[in-house]
């Protein structure tokens, strides 16, 4: 029999021995390598894990119009928190939840299960609204709290929707105002920083860590919460009016570049911006939208040529026959046949295009493009808002005699609302091109203190105070005498300028029956307090002339506020002419035996009225042939069958 | 009295000891929290540990001073009693933690499958030196003591107690490694033990089983679930640092760890003690199993020999499977720290084991101790000195190494 080896046995025995000390070597160098090596990173996890923060949440600061008026300003809305282990019944709770907060029942129950300490109930029970609370409060259901939270609140609904933008979930700046002086708005968070063990009770032994938070400073700005409301009212007119594409009004402090109204339709409710088209919301018309402006824009020109002394507008005639030839190309006047033999004011006040061609002419290339680049055009104003647009001009070296002529009364170029109107307030307010603004001064919550106050910026000087004079004078006679009669304003010596601009289709060419009209308008003449312009987008069911359209809400816009702004009346302004502005008459066409539906190709400057039912068009009443004015009301009778 | 003491070994007298002194601090320091949040008084626990040590010194104590030989004697009786106590225990026991594998008997619980360890590795250590003659023959020799085995390893399953079960296993394998069988026999148990385990693993996998192991190996894929305990001890683990947080200060241990006096004692030693007391700790756990291995190859009785493999392995293999699962190389099974956790009959067993690792070392010793005038002959070599270890062996139990 064979027996075993004392050396097997020994060997075997060295073999445990070693392996016995190869194990905790093993053993030792893996605590090392989680004790040293994945150290310094597990300490962050642990004193994240340990750490219990309760957030303070800084108020937002309000917004406020120039007089103090609430513009923006918080409300309490409870947020929706549930603690799991306290959820007695997380069926029947999370069936509650599901119905009042209006999710799945899965997602609620998923809420409800989850193995957290507790569970906010994100997004669907984030700032909850008035009814939503009372049922949870109502129920009162275990496990499930409402924690303080507050939602931002317009108490002007849409209005300046626009200029105040909204805010997300989270009460942070997403646009307008709320985005640009998010920083100074939002405040900082507070917080007490406090260990604690797993069941989240406190430890006492580690000190808390106590940080105040930092309530976001007010914005006082400088809209008036009135003249904004006149604006937002004569849009609203406007739109009911004319149904239009698109509407902006625009208010403007001349003295200083300080924006009083700003509005732009369509718009929307920044409180629910979520149903909000995104065009709609992400769209600031009045320094968002470029196009051609069309005759406002002959101001600069006008500017221009009386700076550089090109002309006199009292002694310098011009005959125009109702077209110009430039360069082979024939520029016609808006008014067929032309206006004859005028003098320069009396061009101004037509608004006739071969005579601003004329003074474009005058000035020549150099210097009426330099007057352009001056008064800020092709770049951006520097408001204080997001989505401001830099508007096109012609490249230097593209201009040719054509593109000269055509930008002297306002084609060919592309700006924005805003930039006409800093460059109009330049040219009536002595000749200082400012930087418009909106936030004006920034007060501490507490103390209501300024902290801040925003300088106005003149950018430039841009014209002599006598030259501006002059153009508030002619501007102010063009009211008084001429296109744009429907912007007079008794007492307040109302200067502006009408514009027609033509729209640019998709094929590059200008399309036809669909205009932006505008008006500019600045008053009083002898010293501007408010430059306020309106344009609307293809209004329907009139005549598309900025003075027909844009003059009349202009008009009013500026009286309103100029009273609600408390600026005394005038005397010994222009009167106005008591004439009925030189408009041209729309002659009837004849529609009898059309279809109805080809109507839509004719009826742009009248308004239709019908009679009967059907297809086609029985008789129409006028008769073809008659003049009318435009906007005026014709009669159609209507019947099924073709004669 | 202190001439009977210099009979035993030193080592295994203070290293046992301090390293339950020191688990009894530990308990204490980490058990606070959890004894008073379960109702109790914050000393709970450390009365409950200190009892247990109490009882185990007394083990300890009694057991160095029984003759090892006496339980190849009682191996019989040793071996019904426990088998009886794992039945009974599968039918009368108490169900905690899903696993019914506790006699309650007023104030102290008994988990029987601990000490089925013991007696499990007496019955391996007392038949293969009985078997010492025919140990090459596998039939008779081998395979009757591994179906004993097998059936007390089914009956600690059947609880379930896959921690303890696993930890039996391999004290067995060890002491059967150690038994001297031949190597082709050795093979051959590796393949069909691979095999049963190829055919058990489809069985065994549950969910459970298959998140502890993702638990082990990807924590932090799953924080808040199955990897939660284990970065929970990464935490207390690395929050230690070098020198650690102080005695007492441990944050790991207010909740966040499970089971911080128990399985994870460990990570609040490294987390108040940092990686020093981390080293003291398993200083002297690995002072106790190399001893205990020395011992075992020093011993020149089989039994003796394979006995304290089998203790010195189940320390082993019980601190690797512990510290393992803390520092995530292995999934975290349930197995607590030798001498340190708390628990009350691993602490008794693992104390008495000492005593009885302490009486082989005694009989070592005293077979090693050359009459005095033999002593200066020493040095002479090896030669000289197996001569002498045949001369002395007559009075040592079981067999004889042959050579």
């Amino acid at each position: 029999m064979k027996r075993v080896s004392t050396t097997t046995v020994r060997k075997r025995l060295v073999a445990v021995f070693l392996i016995g000390l190869v194990v905790f070597g093993i053993i030792d160098f893996r605590l090392g390598y989680v004790q040293f090596v994945l150290g310094d990173k597990l300490m962050a996890l642990a004193d994240n894990s340990w750490s219990r923060d309760i957030v303070f949440e800084p108020e937002r600061g309000l917004i406020l119009d120039a007089n103090g008026e609430v513009l923006a300003e918080n409300v309490t809305a409870p947020s929706v928190v549930v603690v799991p282990r306290q959820i007695k019944n997380p069926k029947e709770t999370a069936q509650h939840l599901s119905e009042i907060l209006d999710m799945t029942f899965d997602k609620a129950f998923e809420y409800v299960t989850k193995s957290a300490m507790s569970v906010s109930l994100h997004p669907e029970g984030r700032k909850i609204n008035e009814k939503q609370e009372k049922a949870l409060r109502t129920l009162n259901m275990p496990g499930v709290y409402l924690a303080k939270d507050s939602k931002r609140h317009y108490p002007f609904g849409d209005d300046l929707a626009h200029v105040l933008g909204f805010t997300g979930i989270d009460n942070q700046g997403l646009m307008g105002l709320e985005l640009t002086h998010n920083e100074e708005l939002k405040g900082e968070k507070g917080s007490l920083s406090y260990y604690s063990d797993a069941k989240g009770k406190k430890m006492e032994k580690l000190a808390d860590v106590y940080t105040p938070p930092k309530d976001g400073l007010d914005l006082k700005t400088t809209i008036d919460s009135r003249v904004q409301t006149i604006m937002e009212r004569e849009l609203d007119l406007a739109v009911a009016k004319y149904n239009p594409d698109g509407a902006l009004a625009l208010a403007v402090n001349p003295k200083n570049g300080a924006v009083l109204g700003m509005a732009s339709r369509p718009t929307f409710s920044p409180e629910n911006y979520q149903k909000a088209n995104q065009e709609v919301y992400n769209r600031n018309l009045p320094i968002w939208m470029t196009y051609e402006p069309g005759s406002t824009f002959k101001i600069i020109t006008l500017a221009a040529a009386l700076e550089e002394n090109k002309v006199d507008l009292e002694k310098d005639h011009y005959h125009d026959s109702g077209s110009i030839k430039v360069g082979g190309a024939n520029i016609r006047c808006w008014k067929s046949g032309g206006h004859g033999s005028q003098s320069y004011l009396e061009v101004v006040e037509n608004s006739c295009n071969p005579g601003f061609v004329n003074l474009g002419q005058r000035l020549g290339k150099e210097k009426l493009f330099s007057y352009i680049h001056n008064f800020g055009f092709g770049k951006k104003t520097g408001i204080d808002l997001q989505g401001e647009a830099n508007g096109i001009l012609f490249k230097p070296e593209n201009v040719g005699p054509v593109e000269l002529a055509t930008t002297s009364f306002g084609q060919g170029v592309s700006v924005t609302p805003i930039q006409q109107v800093i460059a109009v307030s330049a040219a009536v307010n002595g000749g200082n091109l400012y930087e418009p603004f909106i936030a004006k001064e920034w007060i501490d919550p507490k103390t209501g203190k300024v902290l801040k106050e925003h300088q106005p910026k003149l950018k430039k000087h841009v014209i002599s105070t006598e030259t501006s004079k002059e153009v508030r004078k002619a501007l102010e006679s063009v009211v008084a005498n001429g296109s744009g009669k429907p912007a007079y304003v008794d007492g307040y010596r109302v200067g502006g300028k009408t514009g027609t601009a033509q729209k640019v289709g998709k094929d590059g060419k200008y399309l036809a029956n669909n205009h932006i009209v505008s008006f500019i308008g600045f008053a009083p003449a002898d010293d501007p307090q408010i430059v306020v312009y309106v344009a609307v987008d293809n209004p329907k069911g009139t005549v598309q002339f900025g003075g027909v359209v844009a003059a009349p809400i202009v008009g009013t816009i500026i009286g309103d506020s100029l009273r609600a702004l408390g600026v005394k009346e005038r005397k010994g302004g222009l009167k106005k002419e008591v004439q009925w502005p030189d408009q041209p008459k729309v002659e009837v066409p004849d529609l009898v035996g059309l279809k109805k539906d080809e109507l839509l190709n004719y009826m742009e400057d009248l308004t239709i009225e019908t009679s009967g039912s059907g297809k086609y068009i029985l008789d129409q009443e006028p008769k073809a042939g008659t003049m009318l004015e435009a906007g005026s009301k014709i009669r159609l009778y209507l019947t099924d069958y073709k004669r | 009295m202190l001439n009977k003491i210099k009979k035993y070994d030193f080592t295994l007298i203070i290293a046992p000891i301090l390293l339950s002194c020191f688990g009894i601090v530990m308990v204490y320091s980490s058990s606070m929290v959890t004894a008073v949040m379960e109702g109790h008084s914050a000393t709970y626990y450390l009365f409950r540990q200190l009892q247990w040590f109490a009882l185990g010194l007394v083990g300890f104590i009694v057991c160095s001073m029984i003759p090892y030989k006496y339980y190849q004697k009682l191996m019989k009786l040793i071996m019904l009693i426990i088998i009886l106590a794992l039945i009974a225990v599968l039918f009368f026991g108490t169900e905690r933690n899903n696993a019914r594998s506790w006699f309650i008997l007023g104030p102290i619980s008994i988990q029987p499958a601990e000490f089925a360890k013991l007696g499990l590795i007496m019955y391996l250590a007392a038949i293969y030196s009985k078997k010492q003659a025919y140990i090459n023959k596998f039939s008779s020799g081998v395979l009757p003591p591994l179906i004993m085995t097998a059936f007390v390893l089914g009956l600690i399953v059947l609880e379930p107690d896959i921690g303890t079960a696993a930890i039996i296993f391999l004290i067995a394998c060890s002491v059967i490694f150690s038994s001297g069988i031949q190597f082709k026999h050795l093979i051959f148990l590796m393949l069909v033990g691979l095999v049963i385990i190829a055919i058990a693993i489809p069985n065994m996998v549950t969910d459970v089983r298959i998140a502890r192991f993702t638990g082990a190996y990807q924590p932090f894929q799953s924080p808040d679930s199955d990897g939660y305990h284990l970065i929970q001890s990464y935490l207390a683990i690395s929050g230690g640092g070098l020198t650690g947080e102080g005695l007492g200060a441990s944050v790991q241990k207010l909740g966040y760890l499970f089971g911080a006096h128990t399985d994870f004692i460990m990570a609040v030693v490294a987390e108040e003690l940092g990686f020093f007391g981390v080293i003291v700790v398993i200083g002297l756990l690995a002072t106790i199993v190399l001893r205990g291995i020395f011992i075992s190859r020093r011993c020149r009785d089989s039994f003796g020999a394979l006995l304290a493999i089998g203790i010195s392995s189940m320390v082993g293999i019980q601190a690797f499977i512990n510290l393992g699962s803390i520092s995530g190389i292995l999934p975290i099974t349930g197995v607590t720290l030798p001498f340190v956790s708390y628990g009350g009959s691993s602490l008794l067993i693992l104390l008495a084991s000492m005593g009885v690792l302490n009486n082989i070392a005694m009989k070592v010793k005293q077979q090693d101790t050359p009459a005095p005038h033999e002593r200066q002959h020493l040095h002479e070599g090896q030669h000289k000195e197996t001569q002498r270890q045949k001369e002395l062996y007559h009075f040592g139990g079981g067999r004889k190494w042959s050579s």
